[in-house]
């Protein structure tokens, strides 16, 4: 079981989480094609490695935040708000 | 050499030296008719079905592992063909079809055990839903019956049945088809056939990238040497994002862990398979007298293959929450598999952007009942470059299209 | 006194004013308070205690501790039948009842047995090449009724069990020599520390020797507040340095008549900076035909039993050995009074070191054959290197000592990799990266004239002499700030 290290509640058990998926996805205009609409629902990465995903606190202050985990080891690298880019 | 008890005797007085192997070992040729990346149950029962229905032995299947290392060796063995909409119907009984002639058909004891699969409804809303089931899969053709308390009772005494118990039974369904198979001898049977019709089967051979021209793909490099080739088959479960991506197409998959495990051997006590979509869990006897238990998903990406504690106490609790009894038998082994989830729980089987290269993935937690018809179809298009009948609604174009199958609504089944 | 039992002062572990009425398969029998049922058992001159999983073979106690693969017995009755116990791990107490798996109607006289006589046609895997025709339903009933061990109740258990969770800078596992030395200098050193010991008292392979380097570390690790809890095995590491385990609270300890619902057991989720695999060594068998009969078990084994249980698990022994720790077991058992009817030593006398007065060696030999299916009786003795003829050993006993080997279970289980080691014919955890939890090895038998082996995992330490020094890698450790480490 990881342990999360929320930006406002400090580390705690990966079940007091919710995972969110992967983040950084902008959601296209109302306009976009319907290939546009279905790549933005359903085609994801899926990386093996560095994935930068979202999370959220659910059974503690319920704020959103971003990760950077690994989906090989589950290493933790970083932890950063929702507004920040994609670290390097 | 043929199985059989007469093979048995015969072994014995030969005091065993006298097997051939069952699938002979290989360095890969560098040229094949086709090639199937992946050497789990459905890459191995799509080259089975290349070299039987349509004559193409030229092939080989590619394997960065041992054989049956992924998820086929890693389930919780059920078979059942209890979906909701006709096109997973007809798709998943075939399979199940497939099954019950499979082990006369390759020689070899898959050990099916058409056992019964009982659902258990812990309230009134759970049987609405199950009837509705049910006749869904009735007007498809398929066996299913509504189970009373008693019913249920009389099929699996071990459950809790008091008015006490935590999730109350009120009754269930049961496709009484529905069952297990030894997963092992799934993928050792089909290669063994696989190998006796000419298949190569390549173990320690990780797929690095693709080789194309004008944009078609017409080889593979491998960690073995590179490897040509007219038709590539994309089998690989949880890793196939990373061949996609190698490929350079996109695919609707997210990969996570999905665990299992065992109990200490005992007498039996269970006789059916008991799944209750209340608790997520299921459960059934293996014949070495293991409880063989799975549930829910590890709610992340994962390609560990270990699968979070958290998510191993919920699934203990839905289990004991079914069968108080098993409370004092110590668990043996846990693992995970790597699922390859799409959104709507229905598999992706047919072309990719790529020519040259077909893919069969995205069955997520539901790919062993399947390996039967998802070799069969795969070997289809491989051979003949058309998607058959059964694969024809399952096609990537769907999550551009939204003609999705969604299977994870319709029947409340976690994939 | 039953026919095992060795007088006082041999059995450090027994309460002889303390008698204790048991059950095993129906009939009573008399241990004392600290027997295990194991002890008591060969105390009582039980050899036969259960049937293997396929072929029914007679077996028996094997072994002293968790590494026990044949003594599983069924433990109480009703809705607290426990299947599958190890009898090594199993204390006596007044009322226990237990009872032989995998065998009907008796484990004397089991119909399952005609599998060993039809043991040709029954070679590994053999139901994937046959049970096709006419269906596998057929078949199927019988092979599950002849599969599985223990017997569950069926019935909704009525005890209870609560979780707890912990934090700590070091978790060590086990608690012999190595454990102790780290936990104590981890302590030392500032870290909250917690020391976890599968069995009820501290030292490991050396719990039941009084030895003073145990007693004092174990003082000294309790002045320094280290959290140390016994009855208490470790069963997995889980993602970011999670370690569960599971103490054992009343069941083994309780009298039959217990009021309902007691707590049996509780789980322990500890979330550590650093975790340091102490688990110690297992002593390998030697192979050789019919090697599973009752009467044939560890030679390290027999030595605990009669020091430390004052049993006696056979009078006249034979002991196959391919390694310098048989001739200790053998200086020790003659003390108690065994006879050493010969050491059969693999190895060439070259390698061998210098055996003790009136000790018969069979150089360069090999047990070929064991007589006795219900309890050996005797064995026969060939050479190696050819040229004598086979010689027949009336025993009652015959020990194995192969060599030690890791305990590397909780370094795999947390996906370390493993390294074979080829003069030494075994697996040893592989170096970590550093910051991750660590592995240390309990101080090992090589083949070659004594030098423990310590092999601490992490670079910068050279394998070091008897391991009750400091364990100055615990120390440094425990004083780093390293950023969080990783499993």
């Amino acid at each position: 079981m990881m342990q999360l290290d929320c930006p406002w509640c400090g580390k705690r058990d990966e079940n007091e989480f919710v995972c969110g998926g992967t983040t950084h996805i902008q959601r296209p205009p109302l306009s976009a094609s319907d290939r546009d609409w279905g790549e933005y629902l359903f085609f994801r990465d899926n990386p093996k490695g560095l994935h930068l995903e979202r999370w959220r606190h659910a059974s503690g202050c319920g704020q959103w935040f971003n990760l950077a985990r690994s989906t090989v080891t589950h290493d933790i690298v970083s932890v950063y708000a929702m507004t920040d880019p994609a670290p390097r | 050499m043929n199985y059989s008890a007469w093979s048995l005797l015969r072994g014995a007085l030969a005091g065993h030296r006298n097997w051939s192997p069952a699938w002979a070992p290989c360095e890969p040729k560098s040229r094949y008719d086709a090639v199937i990346v992946g050497g789990g149950g459905h890459g191995l029962a799509a080259a089975y079905y290349l070299a039987k229905n349509h004559k193409v032995s030229n092939v080989a299947v590619l394997e960065r592992g041992w054989i049956g290392g992924g998820n086929t060796g890693r389930n919780t063995t059920i078979v059942r063909s209890n979906y909701l909409y006709p096109e997973s119907a007809r798709l998943y009984d075939f399979s199940l079809k497939l099954y019950e002639g499979l082990a006369r058909d390759i020689n070899y004891n898959i050990m099916l055990s058409q056992r019964g699969l009982v659902l258990l409804a812990h309230s009134r809303h759970d049987l609405d839903a199950m009837a509705r089931w049910a006749n869904a899969m009735r007007m498809n053709g398929i066996d299913a019956e509504m189970l009373t308390r008693d019913q249920v009772a009389a099929l699996a005494p071990a459950l809790d049945l008091s008015p006490t118990a935590r999730l109350p039974i009120v009754g269930g369904f049961t496709q009484r088809r529905g069952g297990t198979a030894r997963h092992d001898a799934v993928a050792w049977g089909y290669a063994r056939a696989a190998s006796r019709l000419g298949v190569d089967i390549v173990q320690n051979c990780e797929v690095r990238g693709f080789v194309f021209e004008s944009g078609r793909a017409v080889g593979l490099e491998t960690s073995l040497g590179t490897i040509r080739t007219e038709r590539i088959g994309i089998a690989a479960a949880g890793h196939s994002s990373v061949l996609a991506k190698l490929a350079g197409f996109s695919l609707p998959v997210t990969s996570y862990a999905l665990q299992a495990l065992v109990s200490e051997p005992i007498k039996p006590l269970l006789d059916t398979v008991v799944i209750s979509p209340g608790t997520g869990a299921y459960v059934s006897q293996s014949d070495k007298g293991e409880m063989v238990i799975g549930a829910m998903l590890d709610l992340f990406p994962s390609y560990a293959q270990r699968g979070s504690f958290a998510v191993e106490q919920s699934i203990i609790a839905g289990t004991l929450a079914m069968f108080p009894a098993f409370s004092r038998l110590r668990m043996l082994r846990q693992w995970a598999g790597i699922v390859d989830v799409v959104h709507d729980s229905s598999p992706i089987i047919g072309p990719t952007p790529v020519p040259g290269i077909y893919i069969n993935c995205g069955w997520g937690t539901g790919g062993f009942k399947a390996i039967p018809v998802g070799g069969w179809t795969l070997a289809h298009v491989l051979a003949t470059g058309e998607n058959h009948p059964l694969a024809e609604p399952f096609q990537l174009e769907r999550f551009v299209s939204g003609r999705l199958i969604d299977e994870a609504a319709a029947s409340g089944i976690a994939h | 006194m039953s026919s095992g039992r060795l007088g006082a002062p041999f059995g450090t572990r027994i309460d002889r004013t303390r008698k204790v009425g048991f059950q095993f398969n129906g009939r009573d029998y008399q241990g004392f308070q600290g027997d295990t049922l194991a002890s008591a058992l060969l105390a009582n001159d039980v050899r036969l205690v259960g049937r293997s999983f396929k072929l029914h073979r007679p077996r028996g106690i094997f072994s002293c501790g968790v590494e026990e693969p044949t003594g599983l017995v069924d433990v109480g009755e009703g809705a607290r039948r426990t299947p599958n116990l190890r009898a090594t791990l199993v204390e006596v107490h007044e009322g226990l009842v237990a009872a032989s798996v995998n065998c009907w109607p008796s484990v004397g006289f089991d119909v399952g047995a005609v599998n060993d006589w039809l043991s040709a046609m029954l070679p590994a895997g053999f139901y994937y090449k046959t049970f096709m025709w006419p269906d596998w339903h057929l078949f199927e009933p019988w092979i599950r009724r002849a599969a599985g061990l223990g017997r569950a109740s069926g019935l909704p258990d009525p005890d209870h069990y609560e979780e707890i969770s912990a934090v700590a800078d070091v978790l060590v596992v086990g608690a012999g020599l190595a454990g102790l030395s780290c936990a104590v200098a981890a302590a030392a050193a500032g870290a909250s520390t917690v020391l976890l010991a599968s069995s009820a008292t501290l030292g490991g392979r050396l719990e039941w020797r009084a030895d003073p380097r145990i007693l004092a570390l174990v003082a000294e690790a309790r002045r320094l507040d280290v959290r140390i809890l016994t009855r208490t095995l470790a069963f997995g590491v889980f993602d970011h340095n999670l370690l569960c385990a599971v103490e054992s609270l009343s069941s083994i300890t309780a009298g039959a008549q217990r009021p309902q619902g007691v707590l049996r057991e509780r789980l322990w989720k500890i979330r550590a900076r650093h975790i340091v695999a102490a688990n110690g060594a297992f002593e390998r068998p030697m192979v050789f035909p019919d090697n599973d009969r009752p009467g044939v078990m560890l030679a390290a084994a027999a030595e605990k039993y009669a020091y430390g249980y004052g049993v006696a698990c056979g009078r006249r022994v034979v002991i196959a050995s391919n390694c310098d720790s048989a001739y200790a077991v053998a200086s020790s058992l003659r003390a108690a009074g065994v006879e050493i009817a010969a050491l059969v030593e693999r190895r060439p006398p070259s390698d061998v070191a210098a055996a003790a007065d009136g000790l018969r060696v069979i150089s360069e030999a090999a047990i070929a054959s064991v007589a006795g299916t219900r309890a050996v009786h005797g064995c026969t003795v060939v050479s190696v290197a050819g040229g004598t003829r086979p010689e027949k050993i009336e025993c009652d006993l015959i020990l194995s000592a192969g060599g030690y080997a890791p305990a590397v279970h909780l370094h795999s289980q947390a996906g370390g990799k493993l390294r074979w080691l080829d003069d030494s014919a075994m697996f040893v955890p592989m170096a970590r990266r550093p910051g991750s939890s660590a592995s240390v090895l309990a101080p090992v038998c090589s083949r070659r004239p004594t030098r423990p082996v310590m092999r601490p995992s992490l670079a910068g330490r050279s394998p070091g002499e008897a391991p009750c020094r400091p364990c100055p890698w615990a120390a440094s450790v425990a004083r780093s700030r390293a950023p969080t480490c990783r499993v």
